[in-house]
């Protein structure tokens, strides 16, 4: 109940502040998709393992807890992580090991700031679009009417809107068209540090952080410019950057006290700008197996239990539920693949089918499948289609070295 | 104004709240063990490391004695069945030698039988389940007149390349009639054992159960 109250509250003062004027509350323009199946489909995806939807501070599974352990590591406190009597001697521990998952974007403000056309694509075909930040949305199996529907549902998350954001659409709606200036927009990126974050593929390959600037949020969650124009809705560009907490109230993104005619400049620079074509990023070239003895210990520290065990766990020793690549997680079956040791390594996992096949059965083309998931993931990155799932789900390939060695592994019987 | 703004912020505030009851089950990655049960299985594991069968049984028979609780969740769940897994293949890995107290009046050929009805038991809840099927093969196949049903369950489970066990290849290995058969069987077990000499080349005729098995690595 209290936790109900305190959101009650955020949510309250974050509304009464929004507008100097008297608060006016209106409905958003029709929705096209299915919102109670939407709201369905946002649970059984999980996309609550990442996001959080709403409240002050993030409420999701993954990214809160993870939050949660590294405030209590700085003296907050423990009883804000999610876990039943959390041990309190592990948590600078847990601190120190979580790398991942620790910041995410929230769902708040998306639909009233984005294309909900380009919500719906990407969600069905998701790419880099935060070059500083390690985590990708992964591809999830959904179809197009899903992704309709969900998009309609995160719609009532941002669905009221209030007079001033409507005098701040219909002012400045397409402006920067008519009066923004982009030469005046580039010396004003340049001017406010806009690189310091965001890069702008094809006018800038990768922001330029500024000397002694430690915002790793801000440096992180900074998504690539190059994507603006068919990402923002094109009224809200200005007031999006004259305020952005308007919009969002947990952006990373600095209020950055531009002038209205500021605002329309740097929305001409960041619409307008020429880009340069982009060339797909190269699949590296496989590596040879190694030609000395790779065991079981070698291949675990590196990789498995380096990586892969986050989601193919074992849920008894873990206490856990195994993780999504074990139990089943983002709208995927249960596979009951655990990688945790040597042993449930050779069980396998479920397919399709629910029939146990072992995961070096050869894939298509002779690859053995688990390997053939590694490089998989590093097609995903090139933006094409994997006969299999690329693996890690939403995190960077492996590395050329790391896939040899599994390889080898795999070339030499799998020895212990 | 002010009220029907009131209300609609109240709408919203709910609207806000997350659907998702606040406490979660842990990551799965870093919780340590942290009740009776697994600290048991903990402890066993550890046992496993140096092969003392003798103390494995010891620790985990309080799983052949006592029941899951009602309200057992899954993690806890798994964690019986592992533990039930480890003892039987203590029990058939020590030839029979080490057994919980409530079957130490029976033969060896009782007390192996006690482990293959265990491992059956498992069975019941996820009858693929490759780790369990390797260790019943591998049960089995002590068992003279029950040679032909392990081999007609360690067959299968090779040709999916779902063996999980060192033990199972040997197994196998001296099950097949062929001896094509049985060196691709011994290859497997050379790779897998942690002590391949007396895991493949003396599988079953280990007096004192010396062959290895090794727990979680």
């Amino acid at each position: 109940l209290s936790e109900r109250l305190v959101a009650l509250l955020v949510a309250l003062i974050a509304l009464s502040a929004c507008s100097e004027e008297p608060l006016t509350l209106e409905r958003s323009p029709a929705l096209l998709g299915n919102v109670a199946h939407g709201r369905e489909l946002v649970i059984r995806f999980e996309c609550a393992r990442c996001h959080a939807q709403g409240a002050a501070k993030s409420t999701s599974r993954c990214v809160g807890c993870h939050q949660a352990i590294g405030a209590a590591a700085k003296g907050g406190s423990i009883d804000e992580v999610p876990i039943v009597d959390p041990p309190r001697d592990k948590i600078a521990l847990w601190d120190e090991r979580i790398v991942h998952f620790r910041e995410l974007p929230s769902f708040i403000g998306a639909t009233r700031l984005l294309r909900r056309e380009w919500l719906r694509d990407f969600l069905l075909d998701p790419h880099d679009l935060r070059p500083r930040l390690d985590e990708t949305m992964p591809a999830l199996p959904m179809t197009a009417e899903e992704a309709d529907d969900v998009v309609a549902y995160l719609g009532t998350l941002d669905d009221v809107v209030s007079r001033r954001d409507a005098f701040f659409r219909d002012e400045h709606a397409g402006d920067y068209e008519r009066d923004g200036d982009l030469g005046r927009g580039a010396r004003l990126f340049a001017e406010h540090g806009c690189a310091s974050c965001h890069a702008m593929s094809g006018v800038l390959a990768q922001p330029r952080p500024a000397a002694g600037v430690a915002d790793t949020r801000a440096l992180e969650l900074a998504p690539d410019l190059r994507f603006t124009r068919e990402r923002f809705q094109p009224e809200r560009l200005v007031p999006w950057l004259l305020q952005p907490s308007f919009y969002k109230h947990d952006s990373a993104m600095p209020d950055n006290r531009l002038t209205e005619q500021e605002g329309r400049d740097l929305a001409a620079f960041i619409m307008k700008a020429p880009l340069a074509a982009q060339p797909a990023p190269e699949r590296p070239l496989r590596l040879p197996p190694l030609d000395r003895p790779v065991g079981w210990d070698e291949v675990s520290a590196e990789v498995f239990g380096k990586v892969c065990i986050h989601c193919h766990s074992d849920p008894d020793a873990e206490m856990g539920d195994g993780g999504p690549g074990f139990a089943g997680g983002f709208g995927m079956p249960m596979r009951k693949l655990d990688l945790t040791d040597y042993e449930s390594t050779f069980a396998g996992y479920l397919d399709d089918d629910g029939k146990r096949r072992s995961v070096f059965e050869p894939s298509h083309d002779g690859t053995p499948r688990l390997v053939a998931a590694l490089w998989a993931r590093w097609e995903e990155q090139q933006g094409k289609k994997a006969a299999v799932r690329g693996m890690p789900l939403g995190l960077p390939a492996l590395s050329v070295e790391q896939i040899q060695l599994v390889e080898s592994w795999v070339a030499q019987g799998r020895p212990r | 104004m002010r009220s029907t703004g009131a209300l609609c912020g109240l709408a919203v505030a709910f609207a806000l709240l997350p659907w998702h009851s606040p406490v979660v089950e842990a990551c799965g990655f870093a919780m340590p063990p942290q009740n009776y049960e697994r600290e048991l299985v903990a402890s066993a594991d550890q046992a496993a490391q140096e092969l003392d069968y003798s103390y494995i049984v010891d620790t985990l028979q309080y799983f052949s004695r006592n029941d899951p609780e009602p309200d057992a969740k899954p993690a806890d769940l798994a964690v019986r069945r592992r533990a039930e897994r480890m003892l039987a293949r203590a029990v058939v890995d020590s030839g029979g030698k080490f057994v919980p107290r409530a079957v130490e009046d029976a033969s060896t050929h009782e007390r192996i039988g006690w482990a293959v009805a265990r491992l059956q038991r498992l069975l019941e809840s996820d009858p693929e389940d490759p780790q369990v099927l390797t260790d019943l093969g591998v049960a089995l196949s002590k068992l003279p007149e029950r040679e032909e049903h392990a081999r007609a369950i360690l067959e299968p489970l090779a040709g999916r390349d779902l063996i999980t066990t060192a033990q199972g290849w040997a197994a196998l290995a001296r099950l097949r009639r062929d001896g094509a058969g049985k060196q691709a069987a011994t290859r497997r077990c050379l790779l897998m054992a942690r002590s391949p000499a007396a895991t493949c080349n003396l599988p079953f005729r280990s007096a004192g159960g010396v062959a290895a098995w090794g727990g979680r690595s």
